[in-house]
């Protein structure tokens, strides 16, 4: 197939979802398109190298987007900050939203998920926005099954102490 | 399955009318998906990323470059320096800027030797993109400045960068580039450098046709005297459609950006774009980029701008006949007189989506047809071939740079080419000499030409090795014969042998020239270099 042709193919195909995981990813539109772009190049020189499965294509561009995504995370780790929950939730304590207020805690939950750490957050996108099974999203970031599983907990239990700062005020998420 | 997990669910699937839409990715990829992407990944990312290391490290090394100086300008170089060999250095001052760690330099444009400019982006603490310049006088380069003005105009999300810098005479430079107004939003500006001191950007006018769109990009500047510039590129439309737009300064005053009726009136498929434009003299240029027809197929155009009016827009001769794939461009035009001017594009051939390259001449006021780039059908097998850069030191004797794929179907390695056009005759395109022992890993470009008389020129761009690593090489002719391409001496030095390439070469009438790119340190953070004429990097 001709390489542009590949290109336009599979931005068609995959474009739309995968600017979607890179925007939860990374929270940033411009950003996102940068790692789709990424992506986009570096499957059409695995075309180029080997026989890739069309049906392969998106989970392979969706593998190349979180690898980019935490490679470039992990280039400035040192300068991320280790945030309470209670910084999470953008309110200070004590004034909490009550369980009824759905939206409120929603619009806390979405805060709260952009400022976990970089895994847990990739980890928790992996398992809710696309669905993967543990041993799928350990493939996919190249760790142990048990280490998704630790992440995994650790920002679920970010988010629920950032959705009920009286557990998580002292809480470090990462 | 708790409901806290069905609420994470929500809240993800809630947001995901933020995300981009696709067709944004669409239209940034162009007419050329690959070579967009290619391109992307080392100046676009530059410009957007900002996602690289926090604390970046300086790093300077001692450069120097040049060819032959014969006739120093305002800037007199050491008299001992001669053909001394090619180096780079970091721009001083810019990492320390640059705390976001994602910089490239953009473009550089040199008056006389020793007196040369050079424009691009960083980005800030806050991973915000930034304008910035650098000028180097009497041989030595000054510490990198945010480009004056633009931390009032760049308030949006989208972050600034110089694309443009063009020096008719030292001291007296323009740029151009885009900032972000307001979030989502995108807009150009200008600036002018008098006396050796820039003035501030300020956002290029526009026409109340022009007004309505949030997004709009500069793609070429061209200065034919001192306040005598055009720019051209592309903007949104109310309906969300790409339309191409020129402007001019006159006489150090820029007029409003305006639609050409004339490239309007082809584009009947609401799709075009200038990509590139040259000034032979005040109010008399030239501009290329392409425009959709009614049946959406893109073809390749120019605008004629005949003393001080953009009148005229037209196919290029010749090139719809080639384009059967319904892919075409122009990519480069170089003016060395009024009415003389040679334009490089491609087109894609039966069964391909893109990527012959071919030339066409203006002679006297009047466009020749396009021909395919000869000896580029036997290089570029894979059909994915285009000229990044072309520079004319006169009429007739033109250079132009790009890349070709060898095999098709993904079998293919990516190599760089240069032509030459002699006495009006262009001879077959050949790879850039040495490029292919040093192109192990199929990947490379010859990203930007430059001549400083007929058969002097420079060829810069990048080659990718045996492990995948992309480096920075130069290539000199000399008399009408090409030297072998070399890796950029300093780079290693400056990148410790991480990822580098040129951006942009320049050269000054006196056999002088300066290259600018970008290079990642020993932190994975992305920085910018220039090379330099005596050594050391000067005033940081």
């Amino acid at each position: 197939m001709d390489p542009d042709d590949a290109v336009a193919e599979l931005v068609a195909q995959a474009g739309p979802r995968l600017l979607r995981v890179g925007y939860h990813l990374s929270r940033d539109r411009a950003q996102a398109e940068d790692l789709v772009q990424g992506a986009l190049l570096q499957v059409i020189g695995a075309l180029r190298r080997r026989d890739l499965r069309p049906e392969d294509w998106y989970a392979y561009l969706r593998r190349a987007v979180v690898n980019e995504y935490l490679r470039a995370r992990r280039l400035r780790s040192s300068g991320e900050l280790v945030l309470s929950a209670q910084v999470v939730s953008g309110l200070p304590a004590g004034i909490v939203p009550g369980p009824e207020d759905v939206i409120t805690d929603r619009a806390m939950l979405w805060t709260a998920l952009g400022a976990l750490s970089y895994r847990q957050r990739t980890v928790l996108v992996l398992r809710f926005y696309e669905d993967l099974a543990d041993n799928e999203i350990a493939s996919v970031l190249g760790c142990q099954e048990a280490t998704v599983r630790s992440l995994a907990s650790r920002g679920l239990g970010a988010l629920r102490a950032a959705m009920d700062p009286a557990r998580g005020s002292k809480e470090h998420i990462r | 399955m708790s409901s806290f997990d069905d609420l994470i669910r929500q809240v993800l699937a809630e947001h995901d009318h933020q995300a981009p839409d696709v067709s944004g990715l669409l239209r940034s990829l162009g007419p050329q998906p690959l070579r967009s992407l290619r391109r992307a990944r080392r100046i676009r990312a530059a410009r957007r990323a900002a996602v690289l290391t926090v604390a970046a490290i300086a790093v300077v090394a001692a450069a120097i470059w040049t060819v032959a100086p014969k006739a120093p300008g305002r800037g007199q170089l050491p008299a001992n320096v001669t053909r001394p060999p090619w180096t780079a250095i970091g721009i001083p001052g810019l990492p320390k800027l640059n705390a976001g760690g994602s910089a490239t330099v953009m473009s550089v444009a040199c008056a006389a030797p020793g007196n040369c400019v050079a424009g691009g982006t960083f980005t800030d603490r806050r991973d915000i993109g930034q304008a910035f310049v650098a000028g180097e006088q009497g041989g030595r380069w000054n510490a990198a400045m945010l480009m004056p003005g633009t931390a009032r105009l760049n308030q949006g999300n989208l972050g600034a960068v110089v694309t443009s810098v063009a020096c008719p005479a030292a001291g007296e430079c323009t740029a151009a580039g885009y900032a972000s107004p307001r979030p989502r939003q995108m807009d150009v500006f200008v600036a002018d450098e008098l006396n050796g001191r820039w003035g501030d950007a300020r956002w290029l006018p526009r026409t109340a046709a022009l007004n309505r769109g949030i997004h709009a990009e500069v793609t070429g500047l061209s200065c034919s005297s001192v306040g005598n510039c055009a720019v051209v590129g592309w903007y949104l439309d109310s309906a969300n459609h790409h339309q191409a737009f020129a402007a001019d300064e006159r006489q150090g005053t820029w007029g409003s950006a305006t639609a050409i009726p004339a490239a309007m009136a082809l584009n009947a498929g609401a799709d075009a774009q200038l990509g590139t434009v040259s000034c032979a003299s005040a109010g008399n240029c030239e501009a290329g980029g392409y425009y959709a027809d009614a049946a959406g197929r893109r073809q390749a155009l120019l605008a004629s701008e005949r003393n001080g009016a953009w009148a005229s827009a037209t196919a290029v001769p010749g090139a719809h006949r080639l384009n059967v794939g319904g892919n075409a461009g122009v990519t480069a035009i170089s003016c060395p007189a009024a009415g003389n001017c040679e334009a490089t594009g491609f087109y894609s051939g039966p069964g391909h989506a893109g990527g012959m390259p071919f030339v066409v001449s203006e002679h006297d006021g009047t466009w020749g047809v396009a021909l395919t780039v000869p000896g580029i059908a036997a290089l570029n097998r894979g059909h994915e071939g285009g000229i990044s850069s072309l520079a004319c030191a006169s009429p007739g004797d033109c250079v132009a740079g790009g890349s070709y794929l060898t095999a098709p179907d993904g079998k293919g390695k990516v190599e760089a080419f240069v032509a030459a056009q002699r006495g009006d005759v262009w001879s077959p395109a050949v790879r850039v000499p040495g490029s292919g022992a040093l192109n192990a890993g199929g990947d490379a470009d010859a990203f930007s030409v430059a001549c400083d008389s007929a058969g002097n020129c420079v060829a810069g761009g990048y080659y990718t090795d045996g492990a995948g690593q992309s480096s920075a090489f130069i290539a000199t002719e000399r008399g009408g014969v090409w030297e072998a391409a070399a890796p950029l001496p300093g780079m290693p030095a400056l990148s410790g042998g991480n990822a580098s390439g040129i951006v942009s070469v320049s050269c000054a009438a006196a056999g002088y020239c300066v290259a600018g790119g970008f290079y990642q340190d020993a932190h994975g953070g992305q920085q910018a270099f220039v090379t330099s004429a005596n050594g050391a990097g000067g005033h940081s």
